[in-house]
């Protein structure tokens, strides 16, 4: 028979482990796998069109921390959206080379590559630092503001009878970048031809309601063991 | 309150798993039971001897990764071979060696790497590009959230498929106002969770 010590031992690791472990859901996004296959068309086939939509598709299926924290645990994926930005400017980039709809396509591809840097990229071969180029050959052009649109719904959240902050995250059909703030009960308007990734912001709430449920397991587990 | 019925029901439920181990352990112990499937013996010898080779498999990729990233491409270059030598259809690795081939200014070896990352992710080549629907505007919420989607009037706007029940991407159309509700799939499980802590401390009270 197991000694009672050491089954209390076991009921206070279990209870502290019962009220420490946070929900944290591990990133199963397969980004990468866009990634492998935005650049096998993009260098070994040379296909734009194919390369451009395995690009999108990271930007359109990352993870929302990916695309907001700057932090945390989202590294990894922020390198492959930052790869993904870089490699959709270069293929602006190269439509723009080949005479392709110039002053669109060098005006799109500045404004993916100043995303590629404020993610994080890192130059090296396969990324030379083409911003830098493209400022020095085409220094009228500007970065392209994505311009809102006229098509608009009528939104409203709700969450409870609570009232919460929603980040949220506009990505348009040019992969196009916006951070934004709604409330919950308040309506909204959100443009058409983008779409919203929205992460209510209840963390404060649960940080305390855990803080207690730690407080009070650790109490009542020391109850329990008392004898 | 219901704080305090979620945390006893959660101590309920953690002590009625360890008490059904230790009772486990407790029997094997105490009647001394060796296991004598020796059948299972060689089938459990291979599984952990796969085991062993994935977390290998892990550790050369990390490490060649981090070579990789310092810039040190002779021991990267390594790392992935002896990934390659594990398992030769490991995606990263040639798609790292790829990025080392290009590096080096081997574009043709580079391409091949690539191509054959490619292939060996086996997925179908979708030509089909990302659209979102004309004047739609789209919703993603978190996955631990559930969200029904309501016209302004209140009218449950029940999804076209089936199969979009359980995903938490909606469509708005423009010009329309919705109301969306949004509930923590948490809530669920914790009452779930709370059932079960019940029945468990009803079973211990009963049992004193």
């Amino acid at each position: 028979m197991m000694s009672i010590f050491k089954k209390n031992i076991y009921i206070l690791a279990l209870l502290f482990g019962l009220f420490l472990i946070h929900p944290v859901s591990a990133s199963d996004w397969n980004g990468q796998n866009y990634l492998i296959n935005g650049v096998y068309y993009l260098v070994s086939q040379g296909d734009l069109n194919m390369a451009e939509g395995q690009f999108r598709k990271i930007i359109f299926s990352s993870p929302f921390d990916a695309l907001s924290e700057k932090t945390g645990n989202s590294g990894s994926d922020r390198k492959i959206v930052a790869e993904a930005f870089y490699f959709l400017g270069k293929i602006c980039y190269e439509r723009a080379i080949s005479k392709e709809n110039v002053l669109q396509n060098i005006s799109q591809a500045k404004s993916y590559l100043v995303k590629a840097e404020e993610y994080g990229i890192v130059y090296d071969k396969l990324h030379p630092p083409l911003l830098d180029e493209i400022n020095r050959d085409y220094p009228e052009i500007k970065a392209l503001i994505p311009q809102p649109t006229a098509d608009k719904a009528k939104v409203t959240i709700e969450i409870g009878d609570s009232l919460y902050q929603i980040r949220s995250i506009k990505i348009d059909q040019n992969a196009n970048v916006t951070k934004n703030r709604l409330l919950t009960k308040t309506e909204s308007e959100l443009e058409c031809d983008a779409r919203y990734k929205m992460k209510p912001d209840v963390q404060g709430a649960t940080k305390s309601v855990y803080k207690a449920l730690i407080a009070l397991g650790i109490g009542l587990a020391f109850w329990l063991v008392r004898g | 309150m219901v704080h305090i019925i979620i945390i006893v029901t959660l101590i309920c439920s953690g002590l009625w798993v360890l008490d059904a181990k230790c009772s486990t352990l407790d029997n094997n112990l105490s009647s001394g039971i060796i296991s004598s499937e020796a059948t299972n013996t060689a089938g459990k010898e291979a599984k952990n001897a796969e085991q062993e080779q994935s977390v290998i498999e892990e550790k050369f990729l990390k490490s060649g990764q981090e070579m990789f990233q310092s810039g040190n491409f002779v021991a990267a270059r390594k790392a992935f071979d002896n990934v390659l030598k594990l398992n030769s259809k490991n995606v990263q690795a040639q798609y790292f060696l790829g990025l080392i081939e290009y590096e080096e200014g081997n574009i043709e070896k580079a391409k091949i790497r690539f191509q054959i990352a490619h292939e060996c992710l086996g997925l179908p080549s979708e030509s089909k590009p990302l659209q979102i629907g004309a004047k739609q505007a789209q919703l993603q919420f978190p996955d631990n959230y559930q969200a029904r989607i309501y016209y302004k009037d209140g009218w449950y706007i029940r999804p076209k498929n089936s199969s979009d029940v359980n995903t938490n991407l909606l469509s708005l159309d423009s010009g329309s106002d919705y109301k969306i509700e949004l509930k923590s799939n948490h809530t669920k499980s914790w009452l779930i969770s709370g059932v079960v802590g019940s029945v468990v401390l009803l079973s211990f009270l009963l049992a004193r």
